[in-house]
Order: structure tokens, then sequence, then C-alpha cells
């Protein structure tokens, strides 16, 4: 359980746990692209060998060319041309099959990282900008998994190839080749390391390019009261131009990978031919033939190498934001019931207003409560102990909150409420609903509780809740969990005075049938008539 | 697209797709028409591309063909005239140094026509965010596929491949093929004609796998939005899911999701190397019937007479240069995933387009000149954004006298902005009449000549704070700026090594949320206009320094120089103000 302190903290231990590629299909994978490669140098050599061995028969008579077997070479070339195109469909689907396994559980195993991480890290993470590391980065290292099989898979090719030359034109072929495939793949991957580099200066001309996009919208107006328009175009263009520049040079370096592995193919058919002329048309054929194939064959895993760059930027973004800290694993404290704020003493079951002037801090308060801030030792005790010493987890289990903000999440209504409660039925849920004067509502969606709630702020589509409706859903969310605390703040700002009446109805009852302890932050007075106690707080000792 | 015609030439012009009829949200996800229209303005985007370039791709298409027959014939000349080797390696390193330079340069043709496309696309898009509507609301309520910053960076640079790749290979593929042909059926018309043979299936098949994969594509895009809204929606709400202890239960529906992509994932990749096998499967099927033709024929084993007699040479040849012919449409292939990008990002560039049903762009009317403080007038002013359901303003009426301040107070979403972008021509089809000094202003026109703004987000340039504080204001003294910024309690950052010669980037790096208000104050202070406008000056400032903020502010409003009108969702800075007029959310 306590993964987070004998690990390294950060990608690389949640890495190593979780992209292990699915082993049989990764070796199937690999076996597969071995044997594509090889059946692909057969395939062109053995034709060439053919034809020119046909030639040789040929030229000797009728007589030697009936006796010439055309059916092994010819069904060799069969089978060669059927096992490449089937072997590399296999190879494929396996490969990206293993691969792309891992990353359903890597993408919530960074996920749940994340979210254990401190308060203050954990909310400080902008949403947008995760959610593109959880998808894009952790596709790129799905990618780059995919990639790493390409390579004994290409070694299957060149040992096919250099077997080849070796039957046809002997040691001497093999080794110039050999010399020629290891020059070509140096200076590939020379290449690739510049294009690396150049990719991997990319993110920050784009970052940016897009740091001074956004700048510029959000003073859009200013600079249109000041007729800065041109300026401004002509500033972006700046940031602009570099990206472009950089793109440029990528696209070029590119051009000069893809005639090195023409020269290169090129170069080795020639030396294998010239090495085996002597030889006669049909070995020189299948030589020079071989040649191509092992050049091939040995160049394709390092066009993926260029993706070098893109995948160090991926790995260092998604190791600082995990690098933040560990998994606080939950102590199995039994929580007290009785609560104690500022030195004020709650019995369980009692029901608290908590009011004061405005920026007083009863809402960081409650956010200290749920752990979402740190809470300063001795502001708040629980039972005998202090809630600052208790982990996060287990004094977060004493509370059920209806923050201020009242979030909706995008899901169903059933999704909303059963966050609080998983296992709750569907009549509990509309109980809860019911509570809070909502239920009606509900029932009266096509598809009540299964109805798709538009989450604030996303783009997503969905039913878009009114602001008094939302912090209804959200306090009929805090009803649902049985914890011994219901922490309200505000539960009836922007309602009407009716619907208020009928929440305040609700909630009173669901207190008296439940037995739970509430804390409540009101501005209204309504709510603050179910409190059997009231603490003020004052602005001096303000909590930060 | 009556208002790209009414555009002055020298502006860049922007390709319009044609107007589709779909519902909103499928805007990212496109559809079979939506496919067809992004293809348009994806043609028409690239005419930017000269002619020349075009023909240049296709002489360097030409070049790597010769390369590919010099080969052949290098292989067939090596192989069966042992005296003609040296002969042979010399057309062999022609070959060489024509396919190297071909591939150089058609790489380098394909980013230069990439890079102009991007900068004049680019240049067109920023111009008409530029003049459409408040882009501060825009970045907002844009959608994760439609937001104006998304597109202008990640969507512009995502047609990069489609442009330096796939458009060339497009463009010589048929060349290639035809060369190919041609060279084989000058060795063997026979296996020439085998080769056409094979080339009919293979296209159709290229054809079907291509449309099989783009609606694959589609609902594989739709499952990463789906995924990336996922985890930015429980990110946002991560206070609520830790307070019920819910990470568990939300990581497992993420651990759904997350898996539910990589079976679309899979199904894509599933028909494209189908697809793929197929065209390896007809490359290979056609080289071994060659094969096979050739060997009989020079076996003189043929069951047909054949119209011509092969030598070994010839039947090298054909076979050396049969994979060239199908190696264009296999580039092709390969370049699809490139296409398929630019077509999304199509999509979503066409839906950025600010307000395309709102008439032409905001011209630059210049609204009366004022020399002293003016009397403003709304009266039940209305603004509808076009597209969006309902009105982002309606029925605001409220009076500044000369002199006096007015604060508009509430939530975001209010229509604050929306009534304050009104005063400098931002568009938005409106009702009612704003009246300065009795005299009504015409909708579209700015009164951007005498006024002073100060945002939340206050412009800054990278140039020296001197030039940032007279942005506005180019011609005012030193002293004069000094005089003014110390009155907006810009004190602490004039005592900095340099002073008005500190250099600053767009960022603000290194200046406070509330001294970068205060540069933008301090600006708008040195315009000394008669109207002085204040969007949101304290949001998202901590206490102590909207308190501070607060303070100078009212200073400035006290002194009466000007009409002040501020936007806010901070009572105590409303409070400052002679009057309030409260706006409901209208959500």
């Amino acid at each position: 359980m306590n993964i987070a302190n004998a690990e390294p903290v950060g990608l690389r231990a949640v890495l190593r746990q979780m992209t292990r590629p699915d082993t049989p299909r990764a070796a199937l994978a690999v076996g597969l692209g071995a044997l594509t490669a090889a059946a692909g140098t057969a395939l062109l050599g053995l034709s060439g060998w053919f034809l020119a061995a046909c030639a040789v028969a040929g030229a000797a008579g009728p007589v030697a060319a009936i006796a010439f077997n055309t059916l092994l070479p010819s069904a060799a070339i069969r089978l060669a041309a059927i096992t490449r195109t089937a072997g590399r469909y296999g190879e494929r689907l396996a490969g990206h099959d293993a691969a792309f396994r891992s990353l359903p559980r890597l993408r919530p195993a960074i996920f749940t990282r994340l979210a254990g991480a401190p308060a203050s890290v954990a909310l400080g993470l902008d949403p947008g900008e995760t959610a593109s590391r959880l998808v894009e980065d952790v596709g790129e290292l799905g990618d780059h998994l995919v990639r790493r099989l390409a390579w004994p898979a290409a070694c299957g090719g060149v040992v096919a190839g250099l077997a080849a030359l070796g039957l046809a034109a002997g040691g001497p072929a093999i080794a110039s080749v050999l010399a020629l495939v290891a020059a070509e793949l140096a200076l590939a991957l020379l290449l690739s390391r510049r294009r690396a580099r150049l990719h991997a200066d990319l993110p920050a001309a784009h970052g940016r390019l897009r740091a001074t996009t956004l700048h510029v919208c959000r003073a859009a107006a200013e600079l249109r009261a000041y007729g800065l328009e041109a300026r401004v175009a002509a500033d972006l263009a700046v940031q602009a131009e570099r990206v472009v520049a950089l793109q440029q040079r990528i696209a070029r370096q590119a051009g000069v990978f893809a005639a090195l592995q023409a020269v290169g193919g090129i170069a080795c058919a020639l030396t294998a031919l010239s090495l085996a002329a002597d030889a006669g048309p049909a070995h020189a054929a299948l030589a020079a033939l071989a040649g191509l194939a092992t050049s091939e064959a040995a160049c394709a895993p390092v066009a993926g190498l260029e993706r070098r760059g893109p995948l160090r930027a991926a790995i260092a973004r998604l190791d600082t934001l995990l690098r933040r800290d560990a998994v606080t694993p939950v102590a199995p404290v039994q929580p007290a019931l009785a609560l104690s704020i500022a030195g004020q003493r709650l019995a369980p079951g009692r029901i608290v207003g908590l009011v004061g002037a405005s920026g007083v801090g009863k809402t960081t308060l409650i956010e200290m409560m749920l752990g979402l801030r740190t809470v300063p030792r001795g502001l708040i005790a629980v039972g005998s102990g202090d809630l600052a010493d208790l982990p996060a987890a287990t004094a977060r289990g004493l509370f059920s909150p209806a923050l201020q903000a009242s979030p909706v999440l995008s899901g169903t209504v059933r999704d909303n409420l059963r966050l609080a409660s998983p296992m709750a039925d569907d009549a509990t849920l509309m109980d809860a609903l019911d509570a809070v004067a909502l239920g009606a509502r509900v029932r009266a969606m096509r598809l009540g509780l299964d109805t798709w709630l538009a989450g604030q702020g996303s783009g997503e589509g969905g039913l878009r809740l009114s602001s008094g409706e939302a912090r209804r859903l959200g306090l009929a969310r805090a009803l649902l969990r049985p914890a011994p605390w219901l922490l309200l703040d505000e539960p009836t700002e922007g309602l009407d005075a009716a619907t208020e009446a009928c929440v305040v109805a609700g909630l009173g009852a669901h207190l008296e049938r439940s037995g739970q302890g509430a804390i409540i932050v009101s501005h209204r007075p309504l709510p603050l008539t179910l409190c059997d106690a009231t603490i003020t707080l004052c602005p001096r000792p303000a909590p930060r | 697209m009556i208002r790209l015609l009414t555009r002055p030439a020298s502006r860049p012009a922007l390709p319009r797709r044609p107007p589709v009829s779909r519902p909103a949200q499928a805007d990212v996800d496109g559809s079979a028409t939506g496919d067809r229209a992004a293809a348009l303005w994806l043609n028409r985007l690239t005419r930017v591309v000269p002619r020349s370039s075009a023909a240049a791709q296709l002489v360097a298409g030409g070049l790597d063909s010769a390369g590919a027959i010099a080969f052949a014939a290098a292989l067939a000349l090596g192989v069966t005239c042992a005296p003609h080797l040296r002969g042979a390696l010399l057309l062999g390193l022609a070959a060489c140094a024509l396919r190297g330079a071909a591939a150089v340069w058609s790489a380098r043709l394909g980013a230069q026509a990439a890079r102009s496309v991007k900068t004049t696309l680019r240049a067109a898009l920023v111009d008409r965010l530029l003049r459409g509507r408040p882009l501060a609301t825009a970045v907002e309520q844009g959608a994760r596929g439609t937001d104006p910053v998304a597109v202008l960076t990640t969507g512009v640079e995502s047609l990069d491949g489609y442009i330096a790749r796939f458009l060339p290979a497009r463009r010589v593929a048929g060349l290639a093929q035809l060369a190919a042909l041609a060279a084989t059926a000058c060795a063997s018309p026979v296996a020439a004609g085998i080769e056409l043979a094979t080339l009919l299936p293979f296209v159709l098949l290229m054809i079907l796998a291509g449309s099989a994969a783009a609606a694959e594509t589609r609902r594989q895009f739709q499952s990463m939005a789906r995924l990336s809204n996922l985890f930015a929606d429980r990110i946002a709400n991560l206070p609520l899911l830790l307070g019920f202890g819910a990470v568990p239960h939300e990581t497992r529906r993420l651990g759904l999701a997350a898996d539910a992509l990589r079976g679309r994932t899979m199904a894509v990749l599933r028909i494209a190397f189908i697809s793929s096998a197929g065209l390896e499967f007809f490359a290979a099927l056609s080289v071994a019937l060659v094969a096979a033709y050739c060997g009989f024929s020079l076996l003189h084993l043929l069951p047909f007479a054949a119209p011509e007699r092969l030598d070994l040479a010839r039947a090298l040849f054909v076979l050396a240069l049969a994979p060239e012919v199908y190696a264009p449409m296999r580039r092709l292939a390969a370049a699809y995933h490139d296409r398929q990008q630019a077509m999304t990002a199509a999509a979503c560039m066409d839906a950025t387009e600010p307000g395309r049903d709102a008439g032409p762009p905001a011209p630059a009317l210049s609204g009366p000149h004022l020399c002293a403080p003016p009397h403003l007038r709304f009266r039940s002013v209305g603004v509808r954004y076009p597209g969006e359901p309902r009105p982002a303003l309606a029925g605001l009426d409220f009076t500044l006298p000369p002199g006096g301040s007015l604060a508009l107070l509430g939530p975001s979403g209010s229509g604050k902005s929306t009534a304050l972008g009104l005063l400098v021509g931002l568009p938005g089809v409106h009702d009612g009449r704003i009246e300065i000094d009795g005299t009504v202003l015409e909708p579209g026109a700015s009164l951007a000549a005498s006024l002073a703004w100060m945002g939340s987000d206050p412009l800054l340039v990278e140039d020296t704070l001197r030039a940032n504080l007279a942005l506005a204001a180019p011609d005012a003294s030193d002293g004069r700026i000094l005089d003014v910024a110390r009155v907006a309690g810009l004190d602490a950052v004039l005592g900095r090594p340099g002073a008005l010669d500190l250099i600053l980037d767009h960022r603000g790096s290194g200046l406070s949320g509330g001294e970068r208000r205060r540069i933008g104050l301090v600006r708008a202070l040195l315009r000394a206009a008669p109207l002085l406008v204040l969007d949101e000056p304290t949001a998202h400032l901590d206490a102590a320094s909207a308190l501070a903020l607060r303070d100078v502010l009212a200073g400035v409003i006290r002194s009466r120089r000007a009409s002040v009108l501020i936007a806010t969702h901070d009572a105590e800075l409303a409070a400052l103000a002679d009057a309030v007029v409260t706006l409901e959310p209208r959500s």
C-alpha cells in the first residue's frame, strides 16, 4: 500500500508499474515483425534470382528450360509475398494492441496521484492543461512503446538480407554492406538527433505564441480602445514566425533523412552488385536486391527516432506534474464525532451557524476542514486530537460538503449524486432531490436521473442547470453522504424566497431524521433558524 | 461571404467554408458533408501557394522518377552485362544523386509552402479576431475545440503535414505512376499491362478504406475529446471529489473512458492496417506476377504467344521498377493522417469565425469626438451575438452625467463587458440606443478616440516601462509620466533599477497583478480622455491589493476630470461610484 515512500516519486515510478506492454502480444509483434522483414527480403531477392536463373536455363536450350524447376521458386515467391502482407498486418495490430493496453491503466493512475497530492498542489492544477497532459503526452508515450517494438523486427530483416548476400556473394559482400548500413544508421542517428533538438525547441516557441495570443485576446477591448490592433498583430506575427520557421527546418531535415534512405539503399545495392558481378547473373541479381532490402529494413525504425524530442518533452512535463508529492496512505483513525473550532466545542448532532462579516474567512475555514487548505495547529480539534494531525482522507470522512461554488460534474444527474454515495439507489437519490425541492424538476426531465448535465466551463453538450438549481443539486449531494457533519456554505444563496423556504424545511427535516450535525455558513437569515448555536468569526484572528 | 468580398484587397483573404447546416455540437466531430466542406475550404486555402512552387514539386517528382528508372536500368545492366559494370555503377550513382536531390528539394518546397500558407492564414485569423466580438468573452465561452487561442496556435499548425507532405504527394502521385508504367512499357508492354490491371483494384481499395477510416477517425476524435473533457472536468472539480472521497470511484470512470478511447483507436488502426495490407498485397502480387511472367518468358515456356521477346536485362529492369508503380500511392496512404488532422482543424477554424452572420466587421467608424466629459445615456440597450440563443445583454438603461461616475455591478456573464464593448464599436446586433451628449451613437461606431480604458488584464508589450505606460499617449513627457505613475501608486516599480527604462515582457514577469493593473491605469490617465472606462479593474486581485487599488481609483473618481464608467462584480468598488446599476446573470 505504501508505494509512496519506497519508490522515487515521479513519473518513472508510475511508468515502471504501468507501462509494461502486454508481454505475449509484444512478443508476437516482434516475431511477426522479424518474419515480415525477412519475407520482404526474400521476395525481392528470390524474384531477381529466379529471373536470372530462368534466363540462364532458357539460353541453354529447350531441354534445360523444361528441366528447370519453376514450381519451387515461384511458389516460394508467392509464399514470401503472402507472408509479408499478412505478417505486417499481424505485427502492427499486435504491437499497437500491446502498447495501447497499458494506457487505460496509466491515465487513471496518474490522475489518482494528482488527486492524492497535497491540496495546495492538486487544487492549483489547470484543468485544460492537465487534461492535455493526460491525453496527449500519455498518447506520445504509447506511440513510443509501439516504436520500441520496431527494432527487433528490423534486426530480423537485416539478418535475412545478410544471409541472402552471403549465399550470393560471400563474406566480403556481407562486410561491405554491413559497413554501409552501419554508416547509414550512424548518419541517420545524427540527423534524428538534430531533428529531435528542433522538435524540443518547438513547445517553448509554441508556448510563447500561445501566451501572447491569450494575452492579446484578454486585452482585446483595451487595444481596440487605443487603436493598437496593428501593433499587436505585428507582435503576434513575430511569435508565429518563430514557430513556423522551426517547423520549416524540421520539414527540411525530414527531406535530408529521406534522401539518406534513398541514397543508402542504392549504394548498398550497387556495392553488393559490384562484388557479386563475377558470380554470374543469378547471384548478382540476388546480391543487389538483398543489399537494397537490408538497407531498407535497417532504416525503418530510425524514422521513429525523430519523435525522441517530443517524447522527452512529454515525459518531462508529466514528470513535473507528478513530482509533487506522494499519495498519503489513509490511516485507520477512528474519528471522534465531537468537534471544536477555535476553542468552542460542538457536540455531535449540533447544528451550528458560522457567521461573520464578508471576507472574515468563513469559506476558508470550511476549506480547511475539508483538507483543501493547510490547517494551522490548534484551530480545529476532533475529539481529543488536532485536525491538522489527521490524514486528509480521514478528516474528509467526517464531513459532507455543499461548496459555495456548487459545481456540477459533467455527467448524468445520477453520476453527480452518487459521488456522495456510490451505492445509493434511485429512491434514495430522489428523496434527497425532494428535500431540496429539485425532485419535481428532475422528474420532469425526459431522461430523469439519466439526464446528462453540462459541467461548468466544459464545451460539451448537456443540460445547463441554472445557478440556483446547481446549488440545490450540490445540497442534495451533501445530504446523501452519511458523514457525521454536513458543511453547508451559503446553501440558499441565489434562491427566491419561496424556494428557500422549501429548501430550509427539507434540510431541517433531513437533519432531524438523520441526526447528523451541521455547520452552516449563511448571509441569509432563514437557514440560520435551523441552528441551535452560532459561532461568530471576528476579523482579527481571521485564519489565512 | 459578402463580408470577404467587400474587404479591402490589402488584407489577407481567408478562404470561406461554405455554410453547412449542422448542430452546434457537431462542429468538432464533423460529418460526411462537413468533410466535403472542409476539403473545399482547404483547397481554397492552399491557393496561396504560388503556381511556380506546385510546378517545382512536379519537377522534383519527375527527378525522383528518373532516379528510380535509372536505378532499375543500372541494376539490369550490371547484372546482365559484366563488362559494362563500370557504366552500370556510374548510372547507379547518377540515380543516387537524382533521388537524393529530389527528396531534399521536394521537402524544402513543401516546407516553404506550408510556411507561407500558415503565415497567411494566421494573419487573416488574427485580423478577424482583433476586429470581432470581445475576445475575453469568446475565450471564456469558447468550447474546447473552438477556443480562438487554440485555433490560432495548434489549429493552424496542424495544417503543416497536409501542406508540406500530403499535397505534394498527391500532386506527384499520378505523374510518378505514369512515368514508372511508361518506362516498364518500353521494356515490356505485357508487364506494364499486368501492373495496370493490378493497379485498378488497388486504387478502388484505397478509396474504400479511406472513407471507412474517415468515419472511424471521427469516432476516435469524439472519444478523445470526451476523455479530454472528462479529465478537465474532474480536475476542475477536484475539491468536490476530494470532499466526498470520490477519487477512486471517479478514477474507475476515467479508466473506462480511457479504455473506450483505446478501443476506438484500435478500430481506426485496424482499418488503416487492413488497407495498407491490401496495398501491400497488390504490390506483392504484381511483383510476383511480373516475376512469373518474365521467368516463363525467359524459359520460352509461356502458355500463350507473347507479343514480345524478353531478355534478362529487360526482365530485371521491369522487376526492379515494379515497386515504384505502387510507391506513390503508398506514400499518399502514409500521409493520410496529415489530411485527417487538417480536416478536423478546418472544421474548428470555420466554427471560430467570429459572428459570421453579423454583417460587415466593425468598420473603423469614428464616433463623435469629445472635448469635455460627456453626458452618456444607454436606452434599453440589448445585444445578441449571432448563433447564441440568449441575448448577452437586454434592456440596459442608465444615465451617466458629465464628470459623474456609474458602476455596472453584476457577476461574470451578466453582460457588463459587452455593454462597455459597444463604446469601442465591438460588433453585436443591438436594440435600443446609446446617446452621447444627446446624439445617437451609430451601431459599430467607436468612441475610441475620446476614451481611456483600463481592463483587468492590461496589454503589455515587450518594450520599456516608459513605452508601456505611454502606449496610449506617445507624446507624454517623462515628468508627466512620473507624476501620474505616483498618483497611481506605481512607486515600487519606478524604484527598481532602470526606472522608466525597465524592460517588460508581454507576460509582465516580475510584476504583481496589482502592479500590472496600475500600469493600465497610468496608461488610461495619461490619455487624459473625457471618458474613462474601467472594466473589472479589481478582478482576481487578493484582498490587500484590491483594497489599495480601490483607494487609488477612489481618488481618480473624485477628481471628476472625466465621466467614469465602471463594470465590476466587486460591490465595494461599485460603492465608490455616484450610481450603481445592477445586472442580473443571464443564464
